[in-house]
């Protein structure tokens, strides 16, 4: 688990009823909200809304909150029902998309590989390569890697976001592990050659 | 197609992976970690949170204020419920007794008044009424027939049987009503849902309609006979110095004194039972009876297999509400056979008696319910 002591606190703080505690819990977690949102949609008014939904619920069911929950999870997962649901209403709407499954799809990611960061130059190439490659994979494959390398998810928060199984969800990363390992072999290979 | 395949694969641990696999991960991470991210300004951030605020403090002033709305019009009901129940109750019978005493004059003949005012005059000693199609058409003696209007408020017709007469009555919900004579009833021209309630003066036997979620009451000026459906026998004259109830089916439920708010008891009578409620002492009595004696006046006669006079008599001024005096209580023994049929007036049936038995017969002065039965006194 990724509990984070501060962020903890907070969450502990609000369910007692610290009248304080909730705009710190605003204020710690609405930019990620913000961004892992804007994931899902383009939308920017609609993410807002989530948001604002998802605040007055957490308002009005303070009290029957688990102390135990990890917040950050708590508040992704519920954000991404909101736009789950949302996103389904529109769907709904809409006879122009064919969404057999209509889930909610992620957005393609947009790497900053900074020259700071990364300072070889191959390995600047590679992760150029695999980012490619991560866009390529299927809409689930992308969505499990977001959230276990960058929101620090575990197998288990991952499987309830994503309302999965655990198994199902290891062998979703397993998968887009094999398919990028395939891709980048060529990188691989030129990588130990340079070395 | 997924769910297949993921059946045939197995679950893999870190430490399976392979190390292309470990190094596609590290990489990806490490990717991860440069994603690039949508973000709201502060401004943005603030905005949303002050809607936030705002819709919260809305929903506290929508739920205080549905909340004491609420409260103000559950006590505001529950008020007006108990004052309505009060006022409308006491109404109820209270407008049917009002209408009663309002014809006060008893006819020469059977007569029905309608809400509207008419009345009609019923010529037969035995008349029929019969309330149909929700009690607008009016159908009496199965000669002619009479419409009224039974739309908007409750309103009531009355139906007054003089001395020496009876009628029939059919309510609008198939209750069927025999009216003694010297009776008044008054009741609805239609029964609103859940409410069936009459007021009776004078006699009346009751075969009601059973109907599970509307009580039949029948109210008189001391007690209150609440019933789902069965059959009883209801004497409430005003000249009696008590009201009784007989039943011959079923269960009914007594309730006295109702104008005495605190001081009302409720009775539940069985089959068999007769309660007669005494004015004076105020005080409701139970007993058996023979349940005969005091309904067969409603098919009008009377089959006597050797009875004493006492009781013939006492048969026939049940059946007439008459009181006729003995005036040599010995006579009372000597024992009769034959049939009583049952004539329109008492005084037909008294000469009948008189001539069987050589006895006289008297009308008490100034009072049609009195008699008198005594010895000859011109000796033979």
């Amino acid at each position: 688990m990724t509990h984070s002591d501060p962020d903890h606190d907070t969450w502990l703080r609000f369910i007692s009823g610290d009248p304080d505690a909730f705009s710190d819990l605003y204020d710690q977690y609405a930019d990620v909200l913000y961004a892992f949102g804007m994931r899902y949609s383009s939308d920017r008014d609609l993410v807002k809304d989530c948001i604002h939904d998802l605040f007055i619920d957490l308002h009005g069911y303070r009290k029957n909150l688990a102390r135990d929950a990890n917040a950050k999870f708590y508040l992704l997962k519920s954000l991404r029902r909101k736009l789950h649901l949302a996103h389904r209403k529109s769907s709904m709407l809409r006879f122009d998309r064919w969404d057999t499954e209509d889930s909610l799809a992620i957005n393609a990611f947009t790497f900053s590989i900074e020259q700071e960061l990364i300072m070889d130059e191959k390995e600047r190439e590679i992760l150029q390569h695999l980012a490619a490659e991560i866009n390529l994979l299927p809409d689930r494959q992308r969505e499990i890697l977001y959230l276990r390398f960058h929101q620090d998810l575990d197998y288990d928060e991952i499987a309830a976001i994503m309302q999965i199984s655990v198994p199902t969800c290891r062998t979703f990363v397993y998968r887009a592990l094999k398919e990028l390992r395939g891709k980048l072999e060529f990188g691989a290979i030129f990588l130990i050659m340079c070395c | 197609m997924k769910r297949k395949s993921n059946k045939q694969e197995p679950i893999p641990d870190p430490e399976h992976l392979t190390e292309q696999e470990r190094v596609a991960g590290e990489r990806s991470r490490l990717l991860f970690k440069t994603l690039r991210n949508e973000t709201f300004s502060a401004t943005e951030k603030d905005a949303l949170w002050n809607q936030v605020g705002e819709t919260i403090s809305q929903k506290k002033q929508r739920s205080f204020n549905t909340f004491w709305i609420a409260a103000a019009a559950s006590v505001t009901l529950l008020l007006l419920a108990g004052v309505g129940y009060l006022v409308f109750y006491e109404d109820s019978a209270r407008v049917m007794q009002d209408v009663a005493s309002k014809a006060r004059d008893i006819p020469e003949e059977t007569r029905l008044i309608l809400a509207d005012k008419r009345s009609i005059n019923l010529r037969k000693e035995n008349s029929s009424v019969v309330y149909q199609q929700n009690g607008a058409l009016i159908q009496v003696d199965s000669s002619s027939t009479i419409g009224q209007q039974v739309a908007g408020d409750q309103q009531f017709n009355t139906l007054i049987v003089p001395y020496g007469k009876r009628s029939v009555l059919t309510l609008s919900d198939g209750t069927r009503i025999w009216l003694n004579s010297g009776s008044k009833l008054v009741y609805p021209t239609h029964f609103d849902k859940g409410q069936r309630e009459v007021y009776l003066e004078g006699q009346a036997y009751f075969a009601v309609t059973h109907a599970e979620n509307a009580p039949f009451y029948v109210h008189t000026k001391d007690m209150e006979v609440k019933v789902l459906g069965t059959e009883f026998d209801v004497s409430a004259y005003d000249d009696d110095a008590y009201t009784a109830t007989v039943l011959t089916k079923g269960s009914v439920e007594l309730t006295t004194q109702r104008q005495t708010l605190f001081g009302s008891k409720k009775t539940k009578i069985t089959p068999g039972t007769r309660a007669i409620f005494d004015q004076q002492q105020a005080v409701l009595q139970t007993q058996q009876v023979d349940v005969q004696e005091y309904v067969s006046w409603k098919d009008g006669s009377l089959v006597l297999n050797v009875a004493p006079l006492g009781e013939i008599l006492r048969k026939v001024m049940r059946y007439y509400r008459v009181d006729i005096e003995l005036k040599q209580p010995e006579l009372a023994g000597v024992k009769f056979r034959g049939s009583l049929i049952l004539q329109d007036d008492v005084r037909d049936v008294l000469k009948g008696l008189a001539l069987t038995t050589g006895l006289n017969y008297k009308q008490q002065p100034n009072n049609e319910r009195r008699y008198v039965l005594e010895e000859s006194t011109i000796k033979q």
